[in-house]
């Protein structure tokens, strides 16, 4: 048992928003909160990212919209989402009972749109920081047509700085060939963090059919199989720019999440994982404190970037 | 939560029924309401399958009608007795049968009879004001299943097989179709139809349901990666009757059971 006294420090920083726990939930498998918090009080976790809003409700792609693949799955939800403005009067109160910061996932057509999505969040109490989605691959803008141009990421995300105050999180594709540019004109914009990663374009076929398993043929992969590619990712982004960031991509236990903040991740976030255990984003975060309780160490700080490469 | 495997036998061949038991499993389950089974340890695979309940034989215990149909249902398959069973629900919203109800018509295809099989436990017991009429149709004589069981309850059970290599040779929905036509002339006010299998026969339930201004409620499957609600990966097209638009519905969590009527055939 460790004492209370020696109670090791779970409290993280990504820039001025600050976790009491590293663990929050990848935008997209934890619906708006409610949908979870019947199996676990939501204060067990750092913090939750929201599913990605935009300024008009969005009614998503056509079914088939998943499969699964080995370790893994392919979606194309295709953004679908409630709207900002019932997100902030329906959905967002429900979350103002829970300590856990809230993070609003948004996502547009233009770069007028992730402003003026922005701007109505910068100013909704109950919203801690907005993570900018520049990066799903499952729409042909409103997302990664942004986040494979370095120029539009930084012209997308400068214009997102401009108007909110809050903390922004800049979420990044992994569809590109090296991530460190996109990461640098990131910082350049003025970001506050990094989310890295979402997920990495894919296709599965039916070979009785001959036709795609997804409806919009691509689309996005997501859970261990793509866990790898993830740590590379965060180690070679967290050496090359000062950015805190947000490590995801397939992370199923404390274990993992340790692994992500020894490649650099400052936070995690639990997503497919979501889908396979409802409890997973709380166990994960109970399993942390566990981890630094028993290699005794004091401060979860101490282990981020701490890989011996 | 974790259950332990009571039984998984063959009934015919693919198709197996197996019995899961732990305390409290069963208590708030409903016919039309489903689990998300978690068929193997590990990553691989890594998805829950969505089993719809079969039987619910105690508070503790339930039984699942399964046909082995994929890599997820061949595993689950080769469990025994004994075997633990990562089981999440009841989930989603089943059949009800609302008190305006005074006849009801269930209608099965296939392995879709698993959850009629519940639905008629629940009427047999807390509706006994209400003889149920059961049509069962499958491709072949291994894929009409439960006869037995209908008939231990008593239930009047019309069977049909597509390649009459057993009973009448036909689909089941002409069957539904004379037994509507014999007994309409005193009408069809509290009537209702409960139907589960394959598209083609639930979409010509509902158009013979529609033409006969029955009531139909239809039980349908998705791929689904949560069966909670939150991963949106098993919606399917709505009527929005309000607004006179297409919607798209979680079958996990709207469903699985929807008013046909709905349904974007």
């Amino acid at each position: 048992m460790v004492k209370k006294d020696h109670t090791p420090s779970t409290e993280v920083s990504l820039g001025p928003l600050k976790l009491k726990n590293p663990v929050v939930t990848a935008s997209g498998t934890f619906g708006y909160g409610a949908e979870y918090a019947k199996f676990y009080d939501l204060s067990r976790l750092g913090g939750i990212t929201v599913k990605g809003l935009s300024m008009k409700p969005i009614p998503g792609n056509p079914p088939p919209r998943i499969c699964e693949t080995p370790s893994g799955m392919l979606n194309a939800i295709g953004l679908q989402n409630v709207g900002v403005d019932e997100f902030i009067n329906k959905k967002l109160p429900f979350l103002a009972q829970y300590d856990i910061k809230v993070i609003a996932n948004i996502f547009g057509n233009t770069v007028e749109e992730y402003e003026a999505v922005a701007a109505r969040l910068d100013r909704a109490d109950g919203v801690h920081a907005l993570e900018v989605n520049i990066s799903c691959p499952n729409v042909k803008k409103g997302g990664m047509a942004f986040g494979v141009d370095p120029d539009s990421t930084y012209e997308v995300l400068k214009a997102v700085r401009q108007v909110t105050g809050k903390p922004v999180i800049a979420k990044l594709s992994p569809n590109v060939t090296s991530v460190v540019p996109f990461a640098e004109k990131a910082a350049e914009a003025g970001v506050d963090a990094l989310s890295l990663i979402n997920t990495l374009l894919g296709m599965a076929i039916d070979i009785r059919t001959r036709k795609p398993k997804l409806a919009n043929i691509t689309g996005g992969l997501s859970g261990p199989a793509i866990r790898p590619v993830a740590i590379r990712i965060i180690w070679q982004v967290h050496r090359a720019v000062g950015l805190p960031i947000i490590g995801m991509g397939g992370i199923m236990d404390a274990s993992d999440a340790v692994e992500f903040m020894l490649a650099g991740a400052t936070a995690v976030a639990v997503g497919t994982a979501n889908f396979v255990n409802p409890t997973a984003a709380a166990d994960i975060a109970d399993g942390i404190k566990n981890y630094l309780g028993e290699n005794k160490i004091e401060d979860i700080n101490q282990i981020i970037g701490q890989v011996q490469a | 939560m974790l259950t332990t495997v009571k039984s998984n036998e063959k009934v015919v061949p693919g198709f197996f029924e197996m019995e899961i038991e732990a305390k409290g499993l069963a208590k708030h389950a409903g016919p039309g309401q489903f689990f998300m089974l978690k068929v193997a340890f590990g990553t691989d695979p890594l998805l829950r399958r969505p089993l719809s309940i079969h039987r619910i034989t105690s508070p503790d215990s339930l039984r699942f009608l399964y046909r082995e149909s994929g890599r997820g249902t061949s595993i689950l398959s080769k469990l025994v007795p004994g075997d633990q069973l990562d089981a999440l629900g009841p989930l989603g919203n089943g059949f009800k049968v609302g008190k305006t109800v005074k006849h009801a018509l269930i209608v099965g295809g296939g392995i879709g009879v698993a959850p009629l099989l519940c639905l008629t436990d629940h009427i047999a017991k807390e509706r006994p004001d209400i003889t149920p009429v059961v049509f069962i149709g499958g491709r072949d004589k291994d894929s009409v299943m439960c006869l037995d069981q209908f008939k231990e309850l008593g239930i009047e059970t019309h069977i049909r097989t597509e390649d009459g290599s057993i009973h009448k040779k036909g689909l089941i929905t002409h069957s539904l179709e004379e037994y509507i036509d014999k007994y309409k002339k005193d009408g069809t006010g509290g009537w209702a139809i409960f139907s589960c299998g394959p598209t083609p026969m639930l979409r010509s339930v509902a158009a013979i349901a529609n033409m006969n201004d029955i009531k139909c409620f239809t039980s349908l499957e998705a791929h689904m990666a949560c069966g909670i609600g939150a991963c949106l990966g098993c919606v399917i097209p709505l009527l929005d009757r309000e607004h006179e638009t297409q919607v798209y519905r979680k079958v996990c969590e709207d469903g699985p059971v929807f008013d046909s009527e709905e349904v974007l055939w």
